[in-house]
This record gives structure tokens, sequence and C-alpha cells, in this order.
């Protein structure tokens, strides 16, 4: 069935995910809460699933979660909290179905009050977990803020989308949240110790060596190990995150998610892509009160209609991703899951 | 400066070497506006200096491209690899900040290199239906077009000199109180120019559509065209 939802892909073979490399991994996140993300993740997951794709949606906000009520699900007993409290080590158990066919969900209730993030072992367990569901996309629902199981969600998928809203608020967050995703993300590739001390020193902004920028930072990595300055600037290449507005009015607003490209590209030297925007549509509100996807409840809605385009080039971007790939990493885009870190 | 990897007024406009004279307008006025005091997305990022000194930049990386003759001389600069023999009317920039982290990341040569980078900057490229049919134009996707574009209803009318509210009335399909199908064409055709559309393609789409409402629903009364 699926295959025929997809004109492009061989007779025979799935497209995006394969036995060996699993599925394709989206994490959505944005620093401040209230941008977005949870429904940014439910029209995304729901519009794949139109698609015809196998899709599992995840909510890890285990302190706020509402992907289940979005996605009209009423709060499931089995849920996240349960792999974190390890009363259940094979997440494939946790997954429930929801009322859109080819769509299901972990959902994030019934967190623990005193501990509600997994400690970083019970994550590395939690990321490797991931690439067994049985699904095309996984969709992972960030929390907000820049917690580092946040950031560990958010660097494991093969795409990681970054939601903001046209406000000041929501972009200074975006920025905190993606400066620790790229700090996090070069310490994890540094080798030694020392270059990982200096990472560490320049997240810190008011270090006393006065690294102020990745640029400096580079400077001071090579001066202590060039070969290191070379794992830097290829983890810099890989890392592209994805740009989405949210909450669009104006042509203004929409110009953001280029100014907000311009900004990764002259200050992290990252190339990020700007998949697309939503405009603020009386419809998603009207969809969040009959706890459904916009996607599903107001198809032909502007927000649905862009919803589905960022989900199309998402999807799209899973597969060239794939297919430039010379052969499937099974530990995710950067051998993520390998390697703790605290 | 804080440039990452800029080599060339390329990067610094955030374009490709083959970039229309076009494209190199529409970059430079999107980064100028990114870059503009007080902006939203650079503020919180850069201190006022250092946002000067990448409106410097971006300025004279335009002053160059934007010229057909300064961009020629500037590209077989580049080619040639005489990165001083341009003179001073070419303003040479100053000496690439990182072009060793270019290097290390990048076997190929970077301008070959970039064309490859899978890119979403065109986002009307949805506007193609997947099957390589022509899609069909009505207001709401003439909206969407100009907004994916980052222009105003007031841009379009300045450059076409086609009234906003008419403009308007296009986009929210207000087919009543829009004139004879002939003004309605070339109202679209302009403006779907003006976007960087087939305007050919979407006034006929677009007129199609009208044309069919006049016929379900004559105008009562009113000399076409005329209010």
């Amino acid at each position: 069935m699926r295959h025929e939802a997809d004109p492009r892909s061989r007779p025979g073979t799935r497209p995006d995910a394969t036995a060996s490399s699993g599925p394709h991994l989206l994490a959505v996140g944005g620093g401040k809460g209230g941008v977005g993300k949870t429904l940014l993740t439910a029209n995304i997951a729901a519009a794949l699933a139109q698609a015809g794709r196998r899709v599992v949606a995840i909510d890890t906000d285990l302190e706020g979660a509402n992907l289940h009520t979005v996605l009209g699900v009423p709060a499931p007993r089995a849920s996240l909290a349960d792999f974190v409290a390890k009363r259940e080590s094979d997440l494939r158990k946790l997954v429930v179905d929801t009322p859109i066919p080819g769509l299901r969900l972990i959902a994030g209730t019934q967190g623990h009050l005193g501990a509600p993030q997994p400690r970083s072992f019970r994550r590395v367990a939690l990321l490797s977990e991931l690439r067994k569901l049985p699904a095309d996309h996984v969709l992972v629902d960030l929390g907000a803020g820049t917690h580092p199981s946040v950031m560990d969600y958010f660097l494991v998928g093969q795409d990681g989308i970054l939601v903001l809203t046209p406000e000041p608020t929501s972009v200074e967050n975006a920025y905190s949240f993606l400066r620790a995703a790229f700090y996090r993300r070069l310490r994890l590739a540094m080798t030694s110790e020392s270059a990982r001390a200096l990472v560490h020193q320049a997240m810190d902004q008011g270090n006393q060596r006065g690294i102020r920028t990745p640029l400096d930072l580079l400077r001071e990595i090579r001066t202590i190990a060039p070969e290191e300055g070379e794992r830097f600037a290829a983890a810099v290449q890989g890392f592209r995150p994805r740009i989405v507005v949210n909450a669009a009015r104006t042509a203004e607003d929409v110009r953001l998610g280029f100014a907000v490209k311009s900004v990764c590209k002259k200050y992290f030297g990252i190339e990020a892509d700007y998949v697309g925007y939503v405009n603020h549509d009386e419809a998603v509100t009207q969809a969040i009160r009959q706890r459904r996807p916009v996607v599903v409840s107001h198809p032909h809605s502007d927000a649905a209609v862009y919803l589905t385009r960022i989900a199309r080039k998402l999807m799209d971007a899973g597969r060239r991703a794939r297919g430039s790939r010379p052969a499937p990493r099974p530990h995710g885009a950067h051998g993520y899951a390998r390697r703790p870190l605290a | 400066m804080r440039g990452f990897d800029e080599v060339d007024h390329y990067d610094t406009l955030e374009i490709r070497p083959d970039a229309t004279a076009d494209e190199v307008e529409r970059a430079y006025r999107l980064l100028i506006a990114t870059w503009a005091d007080d902006s939203l997305a650079t503020y919180s990022m850069f201190g006022e200096e250092e946002a000067g000194a990448m409106r410097d930049r971006i300025e004279t990386a335009y002053r160059v491209l934007a010229d057909p003759e300064l961009r020629r001389r500037y590209d077989a600069a580049q080619l040639s690899g005489a990165e001083q023999d341009s003179g001073a009317a070419i303003a040479v920039e100053e000496p690439v900040v990182l072009a060793p982290l270019a290097e290390a990341s990048l076997a190929k040569p970077l301008a070959e290199a970039r064309r490859e980078v899978p890119t979403f900057d065109r986002m009307d490229d949805v506007e193609e239906a997947d099957d390589g049919t022509e899609v069909a134009w009505d207001g709401a996707r003439l909206r969407r077009a100009r907004l994916m574009r980052g222009v105003e209803v007031e841009d379009v009318a300045t450059a076409t000199k086609i009234s906003p509210a008419y403009l308007r009335f296009l986009e929210e399909e207000r087919f009543d109180d829009l004139p004879a199908v002939v003004y309605v064409r070339g109202f679209v055709a302009a403006y779907a120019r003006y976007l960087g559309l087939d305007a050919a393609q979407v006034s006929r789409s677009y007129g199609a559509r009208f044309e069919e409402h006049r016929r379900a629903k004559p105008p009562r009364g009113r000399l076409l065209g005329h209010r």
C-alpha cells in the first residue's frame, strides 16, 4: 500500500527506512515554550501518515506532556515515563494507537514529578531504542529549555527542526538553543580531553580565555591540536538545523526564517535550511479545541497547507540524506548513541 | 570579523556563483533587512559594531556583484586566483578569515561544492506539482507565493503600478470587484512576473478560474473595467 503513495520508490524497497538504518528520526525543538513545537510535531507526523508513511510520534516533554491531547488520545497509561523509570525496557511496548491511521504515539504522561528527565545512561538506551521503532519516521517532540537531555534528543535525529515565532523572546531562546546544540555537538566530535575541555569553556559565555564565538574556539582548538580542528570543521558542516517560523502574520515574519539562516551562516558557520513557515491561522486554534491536528481537521486551511508542505520537504530531505549516504550508520548521524556523555 | 567561512562576495550574499542579477538583488535586500539595527534576527547575537561591519561587507559584495562589469572582473580574478590583480575598483575583501576551514572541510573547490548542497531556499519549488503537471493558480496560491518571497502587497503595487486594492481582490478572489478578464489576466501576469513566476502559465490558470466564475455569475449593470 505504502509503495503506491510514493511512485518514485523502487518496487519492493522502502524508500526511507531499511532494517539496518532504522527510521528517519526528526526532532522538533526551539528553546522557548509555547512556540508550537507540539503543534509542529503532531501535524508533521499526521501529514506524513496521510502520505502513507508509518509514523511514531514521541513526547519527551515529561513535565508538560500534551502531544497526546493534540492527537486526540486520552491520557494513555503507557508512557515514556515507564521507560525512564525502568518499568519497561522495550520502547515498542509503549506505543499506542491514535485516531489517525498510520500514526502511533508514545505519550509523555505520568512522569515522575521529582525526577522527570532520564539520567544520561538511560538516555543513551532510549536513543538506541528509538531506532528500533517499527516506523518510517519517528517524530520527537522536545520540551522547552536547553537541558542536556533535550539537546541529546535534538542531536540524535537526522533532522533537527528549530521552531520559532516572530517575537524577540522566541528568537533569543532559539539562539540559546542553537548555541547549546552546536557546542554539545562539537564537544562530542572532539576526541581529546583537552579539546573537549576547551569546548566546555567556550560554552561559558563569560569565559576567561576570551572565547566568544565559534571562530575563536576553532582558533584555540587549532593551537592545541590541528587534527581536532578538522573534526571541528566536519562537525560544523554536518550540523544542518531546519528552521520553521510559526505564527507568521506578515511578509516580514516570513523573512525571519531567512534572517535566522543568515545568522546561522555568519555566526556559527552552519548551513541551516529554512523549510517553511506556518501562518497565524484561526483554524489552528479550532483544531486544538477539537483535539485534532489541523491537517486532519481543516485540511484546506492555510496552516494545514503550509504544514503539509513542510512535512513533504522533510520527507524528501530524509530520502535524500539516505540516498547520498555511502553506508547505513546504525548509530545515527554521528555515532551518537555509542558515547554516553554526562 | 566573525564570518565563519566567508571566502568571497558570493558567500557574503549567501548566493551561488551562478546567481542571476535578480537573485543578487533579492539576496541583498534580504540581508540588509536582516542586518539592520534592531533587526529581530540579529540584535541578540551581534552588537551594533559587528552588525555594522557585516553591513559594510554586504554592501561591498553587492556593489561588485550587481555591476555586470565588476562582477565579470571579480569572477575572472577569483578563477585565476590572482586576488590582487583586480585592483581597487573591485574593492577586494580583506584576507579570507577562515579559508583553511573551508579547505579542510571541502575537498573540491568551494564553488563547485556549494552547487551540490541541497537547498530549500527556493521556497517556491513546492509550487510545482510533484508529478510535473501544471499547478492551478488561485488567489491563495498567489498570496502564498508572495509571502514566501517576503513581499508585501504594497511592494507589488509599487513595482507593477496595480492598485493594492486590486491586488488584494486578486488574492481574496473577490471576482465581482475586479474588472474585465482581459485586465485581470494582465494584472495576474504582472504580479506573477514580479514574483519571478511563469507569468503566462499563472495568468492562464488564474484567468480560466476567473472566467469560469464570470460565466456562472456575470456581473450586473456595470461597465466592465471601469469603476
